[in-house]
């Protein structure tokens, strides 16, 4: 029994990264910029290991000798004969990709856990003219008007929470940093999460992403599914507040004013993972700000529907002869 | 002002073209690479892709779901476990055991089907006969051979069909050992 454990987990892991290469191939060859049409394309990427490996790990064909010798393009079995001084590789390779996938669920879930990731402070009455803008943003995005909590802290901090009551959350120290088109980009860029619920969605990956702890492959493109919502919420809220360039700046000042990394999380070895991870917020935001600066949004592409609907399809009947 | 989405952009042949091809530029390179991927561990050991080596005898009967014919007489000179098991799936596929000398090197070879038929081919190792006689085996007369095995020693070739499956012994051992063996080769434990 352990051993079909370790071919369901293997199969898993490799569906998910050939979805995901397959999917990240299709991105560039059909020239798909649009945030919501690469989301749901990486959507489909990730529904593989979710859903249609456990379906295709329950079809008795598959399970079967002839079907790994006679049909499958790729079986992970085969890699059990490679061996070196008399240990197979496989059970090694499949044990450290499941602890790289636990090892980036737990980067993410823990400080999650621990609340590092949303900053607590003394709420303050929210001015009016603020709690009006928030409001306009919203009905311009297309969400109802959400509550509106203004925290006493120095902290840069701007953010939207909240899965059954989404409310925004701003600090002082944000409606001091930031100048007033500035504000409205950020607000306009909080309320496309909340229209696009969000808040809801992340809590959702998450699910997903502790259902397939053990797959590194899904762990990514879940963070890469985080960071595409963004950059949708970074198109929507520059297009509802009319300034791409402020939106921009706004992201920049933020960033340096909470420290370059924000809160980052206490982890075990988290000196080391310091800076690895300083560097990729810093690359993360650097990217948004050329998005923003370089290019207007990208338009619709052509035929998205049929494409994502022959993805859907396509992609189960390859992976259905890959075990 | 409210964020619409924008209007669906009118398509062209050209586009649809693209979809196309780019989908099965996709799946076709990834289907080539998993297949390439996949014959590295054969590649690797030598085999043709669809012979693959596996644990042990048990392995052997569980992933071909039949039971191995295995001689219940077994000479002192002939280390057990075999020194490699080997697979084909198919129809009606089957597998062949190497067996080593006490004092090493390659001494025997037991090449059977899983199922009623020959032996893969691709399981026994080409060989030149030096001359070919015949025995008897249970009742049947069954060709006995003298060949050139791949290693460039003379070995011995006993072939047979048991319950409608091929068996093939080879030997570097004397023939009364062969034949004992093989009298005694069966599916029970």
């Amino acid at each position: 029994m352990p051993g079909r454990w370790a071919d369901f987990v293997a199969q898993s892991i490799v569906h998910a990264l050939v979805g995901a290469l397959a999917v990240e191939a299709l991105l560039r060859l059909w020239r798909i910029g649009r945030p919501e049409e690469r989301l749901a394309l990486r959507s489909v990427a990730l529904l593989q290991p979710l859903v249609v490996s456990p379906l295709l790990a329950l079809w008795p064909w598959r399970a079967g000798e002839a079907f790994h010798e006679r049909w499958a393009l790729f079986s992970g079995r085969h890699w059990e004969e490679v061996r070196i001084l008399g240990v197979s590789l496989y059970p090694l390779f499949v044990f450290l990709l499941v602890a790289l996938g636990l090892a980036l669920f737990l980067l993410d879930l823990v400080p999650l856990v621990r609340g590092s990731r949303r900053v607590r402070g003394p709420e303050a009455p929210a001015p009016s003219d603020l709690a009006g803008e928030v409001a306009d943003l919203a009905r311009a995005a297309g969400a109802a008007p959400p509550p509106l909590r203004v925290l006493e802290l120095d902290f840069p901090a701007l953010y939207c929470s909240g899965v059954r009551l989404p409310a925004v959350v701003v600090s002082r120290g944000a409606l001091r940093l930031l100048d007033p088109t500035e504000r409205r980009a950020a607000l306009a860029h909080e309320m496309v999460h909340l229209a696009q619920r969000d808040p809801l969605v992340s809590w959702l990956l998450m699910a997903v992403r502790a259902l397939l702890l053990f797959n590194p492959v899904a762990q990514v493109l879940a963070r890469t599914m985080a960071r595409e919502a963004e950059r949708r919420a970074d198109d929507r809220g520059a297009e509802i507040a009319g300034d791409r360039l402020a939106l921009a700046s706004a992201l920049v000042r933020l960033y340096r004013a909470s420290g370059g990394a924000g809160r980052l999380p206490t982890l075990p070895f988290g000196t080391a993972l310091r800076e690895p991870l300083r560097r990729a917020r810093f690359r993360d935001v650097e990217l948004r700000c050329r998005r923003l600066l370089d290019d207007g949004a990208p338009g619709r592409s052509p035929l998205a529907r049929l494409r994502l609907s022959l993805v859907v399809l396509a992609l189960p009947a390859l992976l259905l002869l890959v075990a | 002002m409210s964020a619409r989405a924008a209007p669906a952009p009118r398509w062209r042949p050209l586009d649809l073209w693209r979809t196309v091809a780019g989908l099965a530029v996709v799946l076709g390179g990834a289907a080539a690479l998993l297949a390439a991927v996949d014959a590295v561990p054969s590649w690797i050991a030598g085999e043709s892709r669809d012979v693959r080596r596996v644990a042990g005898v048990e392995e052997a009967e569980r992933r071909l779901r039949v039971r191995l014919l295995l001689p219940g007489y077994f000479p002192d000179s002939i280390a057990w476990p075999p020194s490699a098991v080997r697979i084909a799936a198919g129809d009606p596929g089957g597998a062949a055991l190497d067996f080593e000398g006490r004092r090493g090197g390659p001494h025997m070879l037991l090449a059977q089907a899983a199922r009623p038929g020959a032996v893969p081919a691709r399981l026994v190792p080409a060989a030149t006969v030096l001359d070919e006689g015949a025995t008897w085996l249970g009742g049947l007369r069954v060709p006995l051979r003298r060949i050139v095995g791949p290693d460039g020693h003379v070995w011995r070739e006993l072939v047979w069909m048991q319950k409608g499956r091929q068996v093939v012994l080879r030997s570097r051992g004397s023939v009364e050992e062969m034949m004992r063996m093989a009298r005694t080769t069966r599916d029970e434990p």
